[in-house]
């Protein structure tokens, strides 16, 4: 019980820091403001989860995937709601999962010349990156795949320029 | 759509180059994928009425050959050397893209809406500085850091925020600045831990380099390689590699250095 009180507390916190953080990075890659509070809860959601999957000990790769995957699918739903690109929401979303820290200590590693420990930070490291774009890969891909299904139906008739669009957004939101 | 196919037919081979060079440059610059801007290419000569189009997109560059439609065949290569991540101009330069092949603008407004977008001013400087001091706090808690690691964290953000502009790509090697902040943020998180013993240097430090560390290239990289983009995934590797040495010798040398 006070193991999951802790938790919770810590979680709280993620969620928060992890929000701010991807303000930070979304400010810095100039995403658009009407964009900002989606990316901010996107990336404390996908932290969070992230979390979870370390708390039951999944290990760094499957928990990045599963925080990845969570991201994919709620930015790729949010973006066809706001009718913007997903990429922006699911890059902000996942910037708190990127293992820079890993990357850092591999350098760091190599620099101090521990190699065996370096090798073994930066594969893992590798891992983790490929679990992200994994997710978010396959969460594009099958939002793509649907919504080229649902855009061909809707232009079925002459207007179907507007109509398209406008109908997609209605399925899925 | 007869009237489409007119039109197509219209479009003059200056205007398509020009249309076509200008989405591919402001793409390459603000980070685009691969992907997208060999789609944006081959999507807009096709709609100018190009019987075929050739891309092939590297992070440095793009080179295409269209054929239009008088069966001439043309070739370009767009250079791009600064390079930085500008998720509003993607989202831009695809809404016009969009808007052209669905026929919402013609190409005249789709070239005036593009030079539009070239001529938007740089972030300015408080705005640089605020985006890299929150990120920095954050991340410094998010790695078991209090309020004090965040404020030290922050500071460093902004210096190195401040460092990045002073020593623009023009002056030196991009990798030179990370160097130089990563050093600086090691040495300040080592002072501040003489005021306050019980600080986390190791927390002030990752989130003071959070900022800087090429986090999305490696993502981004690893999304080009699965996605067949081999060249452009091993190109980002490369650089992200690259930068990360940068920020970790920098880190590495202020910390050796304190200990002598």
């Amino acid at each position: 019980m006070e193991m999951n009180l802790d938790f919770i507390a810590k979680a709280c916190v993620s969620f928060l820091a992890a929000a701010v953080g991807a303000v930070g990075f979304a400010l810095m890659f100039r995403l658009r403001p009407r964009a900002l509070l989606p990316g901010a809860l996107l990336g404390g959601a996908g932290y969070v989860l992230y979390l979870f999957g370390m708390q039951l000990s999944l290990g760094a790769v499957a928990s990045s995937l599963l925080g990845a995957a969570l991201v994919g699918v709620l930015g790729e739903l949010a973006a066809r709601r706001m009718k913007m690109p997903a990429l922006a929401l699911t890059t902000i979303g996942a910037i708190p999962l990127v293992p820079g820290y890993g990357l850092y200590q591999t350098m760091l590693y190599f620099v101090e010349g521990q190699n065996q420990l370096a090798l073994a930070t930066g594969v893992e490291t590798l891992l983790v990156a490929g679990a992200i774009a994994v997710a978010l890969g396959i969460a594009a891909a099958v939002s793509r795949s649907a919504g080229g299904f649902l855009h061909k139906k809707e232009k079925g008739g002459d207007n179907g320029r507007e109509g398209g669009e406008l109908g997609e957004a209605k399925q899925n939101g | 759509m007869e009237r489409k196919r007119t039109r197509e037919a219209g479009c003059s081979r200056e205007t398509m180059e020009r249309l076509v060079s200008l989405a591919a440059r402001l793409l390459l610059e603000c980070g685009a994928e691969t992907y997208r801007v060999e789609e944006t290419v081959c999507f807009i000569a096709r709609r100018l009425g190009a019987r075929d189009a050739q891309v092939l997109s590297l992070p440095t560059g793009c080179l295409y050959t269209l054929v239009d439609a008088e069966g001439e065949t043309f070739s370009r290569v767009v250079r791009v050397y600064a390079r930085s991540t500008n998720l509003s101009t993607i989202e831009q330069v695809n809404d016009i893209s969009r808007g052209l092949v669905d026929g919402r603008f013609d190409e005249g407004e789709a070239l005036v809406k593009l030079e539009a977008l070239c001529a938007v001013p740089p972030q300015p400087l408080w705005a640089g500085i605020g985006a890299s001091v929150l990120g920095a706090s954050g991340f410094a808690v998010l790695f078991q850091g209090g309020w004090y690691e965040a404020l030290v964290a922050a500071v460093c953000g902004g210096l190195a925020s401040l460092l990045s502009r002073a020593f623009g790509p023009a002056l030196l090697p991009s990798c030179f600045h990370l160097f130089l902040s990563g050093a600086l943020s090691a040495a300040l998180a080592r002072i501040s831990a003489l005021l306050r013993p019980e600080a986390g240097v190791s927390a002030i430090i990752v989130g003071a380099i959070m900022p800087l560390l090429p986090g999305m290239l490696i993502t981004n990289a690893i999304r080009d390689t699965v996605s067949g983009d081999l060249l452009s995934g091993v190109a980002r590797s490369a650089e992200a590699l690259i930068r990360s040495a940068a920020i970790a010798a920098g880190v590495g040398v202020a910390l050796a250095l304190w200990r002598v």
